[in-house]
């Protein structure tokens, strides 16, 4: 007697033990979740510079199927000029973007139409679900998408309950008689060979314990899926199976859940699946590896068929059903076309700016969900262009595999990074030059040097002579440093606005000297650059050592009109209901005196009109496009930074080993540069000023601007000066009396520079 | 709670007892339906309150009075898309909720970048959100851009005005 009240007291203190364990772990949060990082998503309206292949692209990058007026979401129909589709929907962390049904025709590359077919609604935007460009996982390396029980296609249930547990319904928890069979099968075998175990046993064994296999295992096994089933529903058991499930090994991490299996094989959410898709994943469960589709596609097919039976057996589909589903292939898409590891240099930006704000536990195991900045057509643009064009210039170098390059791209107005590159082979990652590579930046300094000459307008317009002769600087304990410009010459004097054209040395040294080393690194730091600047003469010609993405704030900074706008990847994250953690709203400070800029914004067009970087004038002169190019010693690095009404870029090509590459900015940089920016929607920048900025007339080596803009005056060239600071010191020139007339038809205008009639001595 | 003052050891015995008890009851064939189960509270997975950093960015601070922004101008100017993202944060900064009113002109700015109108906008935002510094500094990337527009041109001086003043 007493024995038996010990042995049940004993019982009771075990299964009330274990009864703990089983409700702490299933009440509590269940799953380390990895975060999500999403593109920004594509807007769709009338005049979006989108084409046809654009959007088919993107369609494709996200999984949309193919099929005749595009019946339900997730797919589309295209003709030669018009695709219908039927987007998804998504909630957003500004709010929940519906599914719509729209036909789009197309005009000369843009879109010209969006028709609604859902309703008479008026679709005037439509913004299609953003793509997962990758996750930060867990350290178990498990990547899970969660999916509620009512999101899950019925058929796949069934195919679940048919094939694993044909009692599940019934039982409660564990299956005498499917435990008798598998028991008689293994006596018969003289080892384990079959298992007995129900959905909820499975779940017990995957949730709660080890894998290993005894007899004490099983018997608690059996036990906690008895307690599981008394304390939790059936829907609720089996919603988190759905979810626990495990669906194979991608790389190094560990597939999940039946949503992240569909996303992974099918590159689409599980309920856009069919009948024979949906029995793949379910007969996977029983070994995901030696099923795994991609790997053993004939077993897979062969179990998937066997469902398929077992399906039509049990009336679930009909025998004709049956019959034609199994005729069809796995429809399995290729591992590279599924978004996870894609752009993974842009992922590390990501990466850097969230630690600054969550700590790795939040970030890698919360669920939160990122949107981010890139554009995934863009990106692509990018990434082929610079792979085509290192290619050409490893030809023509014969460097082939040393040779590097970066690139960064970003929206002017916001100073949202669009796409960035950070190698020869960008999708797999590895040394991230767009970030990591800090070098010489060499001429592309020479902005900074000459804006601020023109932010002091009562010493400098950009006619100011500048002096360009021998120069020599003592240094203590070394040779002194005489600069060379590039072609060895010397020409005395030159207009400031040429020492910029044609990125001459000795000239912006001499100014620099003049204006002081602590004023040139304070504009540096007033463009953005946010690191200690070494106070060196050198430091005028680029010896300060930027990455691409540090050189592109520089440059976005002038693009925008001496307003500053830090550089963002990221625009919000939301946790895993959708709820908004934190937005990276657009911040800008004016720390730049805008008339100054606007005279350097004009200077920089006019290095694409007739100087350095004159070989992006092919991609359209009416863009005036604005860029500087930088060579440092020995044709180590190779750079052109530059912008257009509404991005920025800048490329880099050179070698990590710092080794000469034989290209100049012009010959490397600028050709990739010219390659993806050509390929991209630019508007032009202005080449008009307001009226603050006016244009005088002047002719060359007159440190006085003469006459205004527009009066014949034979050998001058047009200027634009702040009016506040317009030089007085009028001088005759042409039939002088008319020069004092003010030039009010130009401004607003675009107006041509004049000087291109004045032959360049260097060339 | 009655259970928290019970010894554990006690409490085991009677929750394992009681789930023997009913689990032997309850294995008399009762059938489940698989259909129609309500979600229980107890599947909901409870994310416990994130620590994270202050987005001392989206809090502004309480206004003690308020601020008499310009009126909006027309929105005539702006192609339908933009109109629209317009008309919806201009809906939102009325329910003040100035965050998602930012967000939305900020999508807006996606799509014109150099719609003066927007900027202008978002810097009535930031007004009403009592962010003194970037109103000023938005209304003048708005000045920039207007070019002609002498109503806009001098709504934006009139941002500026009141956001100077409580600086």
């Amino acid at each position: 007697m007493l024995a038996t009240v010990v042995s049940v007291i004993a019982g009771g203190l075990y299964v009330g033990y274990l009864d703990l364990i089983v409700q702490h772990k299933f009440a509590g949060k269940r799953w380390a979740l990895p975060a999500r990082v999403y593109a920004r998503p594509m807007e769709l309206y009338s005049g979006a510079a989108i084409n046809r292949e654009q959007l088919l692209a993107e369609l494709n990058r996200q999984g949309y199927r193919r099929a005749a007026h595009a019946p339900e979401a997730g797919t589309f129909a295209a003709s030669t000029t018009r695709v219908e589709l039927y987007s998804r929907g998504f909630q957003f962390a500004d709010g929940s973007e519906p599914a719509q049904r729209v036909l789009i025709e197309f005009d000369q590359g843009r879109i010209a139409v969006i028709t609604p077919l859902l309703n008479n609604e008026p679709v005037d935007l439509l913004r299609l679900e953003p793509l997962l460009i990758g996750s930060f996982y867990p350290r178990s390396n498990e990547d899970r998408l969660l999916v509620r029980l009512a999101e899950v296609p019925q058929a796949l249930i069934d195919a679940l309950v048919a094939i694993e547990d044909r009692q599940f319904y019934q039982h409660h928890g564990v299956s005498p008689r499917a435990i008798g069979r598998a028991l008689w099968a293994d006596i018969k075998a003289g080892k384990a060979v079959q298992g007995g175990s129900t959905l909820t046993q499975q779940l017990v064994k995957n949730f709660y314990l080890t894998p290993k296999r005894s007899l004490v295992r099983k018997v608690n096994e059996a036990l906690m899926a008895l307690l599981l089933e008394f304390h939790f529903s059936k829907d609720e058991i089996l919603e988190a199976y759905l979810n626990e499930v495990f669906l194979g090994q991608a790389g190094r991490r560990a597939i999940h859940g039946f949503a992240q299996g569909s996303q992974l094989f099918f590159g689409r959410p599980l309920a856009e699946l069919e009948v024979d898709q949906l029995a793949l994943l379910a007969g996977m469960v029983k070994a995901p590896t030696a099923y795994h589709p991609r790997r053993h596609p004939e077993r897979a097919l062969a179990r998937r068929n066997l469902v398929l039976r077992v399906l039509a057996d049990q009336q679930v589909i009909s025998r004709e059903q049956g019959q034609a589903l199994q005729e069809k292939p796995l429809g399995v898409v290729k591992a590279s076309s599924v978004g996870l590891s894609r752009y993974p240099a842009f992922l590390d930006l990501v990466r850097r700016q969230l630690r600054r704000d969550y700590p790795d536990q939040v970030l890698l195991s919360e669920g939160l969900n990122i949107f981010s900045t890139l554009d995934p057509t863009l990106q692509e643009v990018a990434e082929q262009g610079l792979q085509k064009r290192l290619q050409l210039l490893a030809d023509q170098t014969g460097a082939a595999e040393q040779l590097q390059a970066a690139m960064v791209i970003a929206g002017v107005a916001n100073s949202e990074i669009l796409a960035l590159v950070g190698g020869r082979s960008p999708r797999q990652g590895g040394f991230n030059r767009a970030l990591d590579a800090q070098r010489s930046i060499g001429s592309l300094v020479k902005p900074a040097v000459y804006l601020t000459a023109l932010s002091q307008p009562e010493r400098y317009h950009l006619n100011s002579i500048l002096i360009d002769e021998p120069l020599s600087l003592e240094r203590p304990g070394k040779e002194p440093w005489q600069p060379q410009n590039y072609n060895g010459r010397f020409l005395g004097e030159v207009p400031l606005l040429d020492g910029l054209l044609h990125s001459m040395n000795v000239p912006t040294v001499s100014l620099g000297l003049e204006l002081g080393l602590p004023a040139v690194a304070d504009t540096l730091q007033q463009l953005g650059v946010n690191r200690p600047i070494h106070r060196q003469p050198s430091l005028l010609l680029g010896t300060i050592g930027l990455s691409p993405l540090e050189v592109n704030q520089i440059y976005l900074t002038i693009a925008a009109g001496g307003f500053v706008t830090p550089q963002r990847a990221i625009l919000s994250v939301t946790d895993r209901h959708g709820e908004t953690l934190n937005r990276y709203p657009l911040r800008l400070q004016q720390t730049l005196d805008a008339r100054a800029v606007k005279l350097l914004q004009l200077a920089l067009q006019e290095v694409v009109r007739r100087g350095t970087a004159r070989g992006l004038q092919e991609l359209g002169p009416e863009l005036n496009l604005a860029a500087k190019t930088g060579t440092t010693d020995d044709e180590r690095d190779s750079w052109l930074a530059g912008f257009s009404g509404n991005f920025t870029a800048v490329a880099w090509v050179g070698r990590d080993d710092n080794q000469p590459t034989g290209l100049q900015g012009a010959t490397g940089a600028l050709p990739l540069w010219a390659d993806v920016m050509g390929q991209l929607p630019l508007t032009a920048n202005s080449p008009t000023t307001d009226d603050q900025i006016i244009w005088q007339h002047t002719r060359p080596g007159e440190a006085a601007i003469a006459a205004p803009v527009g009066v014949e005056c034979s050998g001058g060239y047009g200027v634009p000066v702040m009016a506040e600071f317009a030089p007085t010191d009028r001088r005759p020139c042409g039939s002088a009396s008319e020069f004092l007339v003010p030039p009010t038809e130009f401004n607003g205008k675009p107006l041509k520079w004049l000087f291109d009639k004045i032959p360049w001595p260097y060339d | 709670m009655v259970i928290r003052q019970n010894p554990l050891a006690l409490r085991l015995v009677r929750n394992g007892l009681l789930i023997v008890a009913a689990a032997s009851l309850a294995s008399c064939g009762v059938d489940y339906s698989p259909a129609g189960f309500p979600p229980d509270q107890r599947t909901r997975t409870q994310l416990p309150p994130l620590e994270l950093p202050e987005t001392t960015v989206e809090t502004p601070p309480a206004l003690p009075e308020p601020v008499a922004a310009p009126a909006p101008p027309p929105i005539a100017q702006t192609p339908s898309a933009g109109k629209l993202l317009l008309a919806s944060a201009r809906d939102q900064l009325q329910r003040g909720d100035t965050s998602r009113a930012a967000a939305t002109l900020e999508r807006a700015l996606r799509i014109t970048p150099n719609d003066p109108h927007l900027w202008h906008e978002l810097a009535r935002v930031r007004l009403a959100a009592g962010e003194w510094q970037q109103a000023i500094e938005l209304a003048n990337t708005s000045r920039v851009l207007a070019g002609d527009d002498q109503q806009l041109r001098s709504k934006n001086s009139d941002i500026i005005a009141a956001a100077s003043k409580r600086l």
